[in-house]
């Protein structure tokens, strides 16, 4: 089956003051209808640059190289401007991180919530408004028809959350983004958001990209997770094998330093250094490699490409791959 | 909200009566009063005889205007005066009470000011918006180079260009008058562009401030344009900050402007204003300066009180006070 939304060796550099930030440093990736996608890393892995370059909703001063972002095969960063709204809120809708920021503190919830209908032609009025107070309803507001005409000051952060969710899905998006949805939220929140945003994109067929630094939370949620460091994507992985047999020394220095409940006694051990600095040229071997304990001489020269290991599992990595083949030899 | 009101009003009465004794003051320091004015000769009745009438008639007009009581009964009476609006006659004027002065000119004064900060505000907000959406473009350098130009030029040098053009070389409009329409067009601009300049760069800044806020990207993400942002969401929220400056701008022009009234030939409170204070006419001075202070009090509330029609936060609050 085609995928519904391929990103193709995406890389995205931010200029500003003469200083060139590489934010994202050729991403591939790719979503199909109906399934859904986490996208794992620390702070500064681009992540979330490489989600807002999708929708493109990038400041002016972001340039996006190269690379290519095909929505049913079409290519998104050669739209116009005016093309591309067709697109947001309609086709592919967003969640983001922290829902007080992202609306209008001035105007009402209501009025914020029906506008991807207005803006697309799709309903108008109180029709526009039934449909809001059906999807505020459906992700567990109570009493709607209040909340409809509430300031977004008057939710707490996790109503507030579901009024995002409510918000990217009530013009019927084929693709949903939730750019670290539950990160400002508290821990119970986090898990009925969470809970809430599988249910929905069961129910609706729709194709979800899941953004955290959560691996947890990206192994429950997600069907597929990528795992990025610096800006690259270093291992596609099926999410039932990503917190047992991830195969990137990155992953696992992740997994390794998450707490968990299922190894309480074990004390959780740190990635030994520094993320990449992304202001300084890359590195001409493998982004990890100043930090990574498995590295071999042909790490610090050659660049490594995602290679399969296993099916629908890839690695960018010569070690974890060389590995994999020999492993492959011995069955 | 009744108890911020409250709060409210009794300072502005506070600051209404430091106003009233520093300017109490002021006056009486400085050198000179109507009836002496031109003369360093002492005496009631020198004065009397310069003005040819009788040291009897003096005295009577020194005890009408209790020219001879304590400094601090003279200032009671002035700000009683004031505040319960029967004022005490002018000096300069004699027979007509400030108060009549103050009835006919300052309604004229108000209409002026309002017309002019309309007019300031109409054409500041496209510029304003312009130079946002377009945020270091040509257009936006070019629009504020403009706008800083019209900032740093003087209503009265504006006043006279604007008349050069329209009243001396294009004959298209009257230079002095007030009872028709299009004579208040050019004090009405002279008045209002410079204003622009300041306006639209306020604009401008402000509306770029909320232009990079995350509810924008919002509203773009749900398939907005950005005109859309800037008209539904943006400018609601960058007016604000345009309010605290243009309140007090309107209640200076509200108060006269004397150039303008000067150029134009209009009936307006500033050349009152002027007048009493070059002639030292003490009722008039006092009248005048309360009713300015009066003036910009009642703005700055307004002004706060505006910021809850604009932000729900602020009003919602004021429900629960």
């Amino acid at each position: 089956m085609a995928a519904l939304l391929e990103v193709r060796n995406l890389a995205v550099e931010f200029h500003r003051d003469r200083a060139v930030s590489r934010a994202v440093n050729g991403v591939t990736l790719s979503v199909e209808r109906g399934k859904s996608l986490g996208i794992v890393g620390e702070s500064g892995s681009g992540k979330s640059v490489t989600v807002k370059a999708i929708m493109r909703l990038l400041p002016r001063y972001a340039r996006s190289a190269s690379g290519a972002v095909l929505l049913e095969g079409q290519d998104v960063m050669r739209l116009s401007e005016g093309r591309m709204r067709h697109l947001r809120g309609r086709r592919m809708a967003m969640v983001f991180q922290d829902p007080h920021a992202y609306l209008n503190p001035t105007k009402t919830v209501g009025s914020q919530l029906v506008e991807p209908l207005i803006l697309h032609r799709l309903a108008a009025g109180a029709e526009a408004k039934r449909r809001a107070v059906d999807l505020l309803r459906l992700v567990g507001i109570p009493s709607p028809e209040v909340r409809f005409t509430q300031y977004p000051f008057e939710f707490s952060g996790g109503m507030l959350q579901r009024v995002m969710i409510a918000m990217a899905l009530i013009a019927d998006p084929d693709l949903l983004i939730a750019d670290e949805p539950t990160t400002a939220l508290d821990v119970t929140v986090q898990a009925q958001i969470l809970r809430l945003l599988r249910k929905l994109k069961e129910d609706r067929g729709m194709a979800m990209i899941l953004v955290t630094h959560d691996l947890v939370v990206a192994a429950q949620t997600c069907d597929e997770v990528v795992v990025m460091y610096g800006g690259t994507v270093v291992e596609r992985v099926p999410s039932h094998k990503l917190l047992t047999a991830s195969a990137h020394p990155y992953a696992r220095g992740l997994i390794a330093c998450t707490p968990r409940i299922s190894n309480a006694d074990t004390i959780p051990t740190p990635i030994a250094g520094q993320p990449l600095n992304l202001r300084e040229p890359l590195p001409g071997g493998c982004l990890f490699a100043a930090r990574c304990p498995d590295r071999v001489a042909q790490c610090t020269e050659v660049r490594p490409q995602l290679e399969d290991v296993a099916p629908d599992h890839q690695v960018a990595c010569f070690v974890a791959a060389g590995a994999a083949k020999e492993g492959a030899v011995h069955e | 909200m009744v108890r911020f009101l409250a709060r409210r009003l009794a300072y502005m009465f506070i600051a209404f009566l430091c106003i009233s004794l520093v300017t109490f003051m002021l006056m009486k320091m400085a050198p000179g009063s109507f009836f002496n004015a031109n003369f360093q000769v002492n005496g009631v009745s020198a004065v009397a005889g310069s003005y040819g009438v009788s040291p009897q008639v003096m005295d009577a007009l020194i005890k009408y205007y209790h020219l001879n009581d304590p400094w601090y009964v003279q200032w009671w009476y002035y700000v009683h005066g004031f505040l319960t609006w029967h004022m005490g006659t002018s000096f300069e004027y004699p027979g007509t009470r400030t108060v009549t002065i103050i009835d006919t000119a300052f309604p004229f004064s108000v209409r002026l000011a309002l017309m002019a900060v309309a007019t300031g505000v109409i054409i500041a907000i496209p510029i304003g918006v312009t130079a946002a959406m377009r945020e270091n473009g040509w257009m936006d350098v070019g629009l504020m180079f403009f706008a800083m130009l019209g900032t740093s030029l003087p209503a009265y040098l504006v006043a006279v260009l604007l008349i050069v053009l329209f009243a001396l070389w294009l004959h298209l409009l009257p230079v002095i008058g007030f009872t028709h329409p299009q004579d208040f067009i050019l004090p009405v601009l002279s008045l209002a562009l410079p204003m622009v300049g300041a306006l639209s760069r306020y604009l401008r800044n402000s509306l770029i401030d909320s232009l990079h806020s995350e509810y924008v990207t919002g509203v773009i993400a749900k398939g907005g344009s950005l005109s859309r942002a800037v008209w539904r969401h943006a400018l609601r929220n960058s007016l604000l900050p345009m309010i605290t400056v243009v309140g007090p701008q309107l209640a200076g022009l509200m108060t006269g402007t004397v150039f303008i009234e000067e150029i134009f030939d209009l009936p307006g409170l500033g050349h009152y204003f002027v007048g009493a204070a070059n002639v030292r006419d003490y009722p008039l001075i006092m009248d005048s300066a309360l009713l300015y202070a009066t003036v910009i009090l009642a703005m700055n509330l307004l002004v706060d009180l505006t910021y809850g029609l604009f932000d729900p936060r602020i009003r919602r609050a004021g429900d629960l006070g």
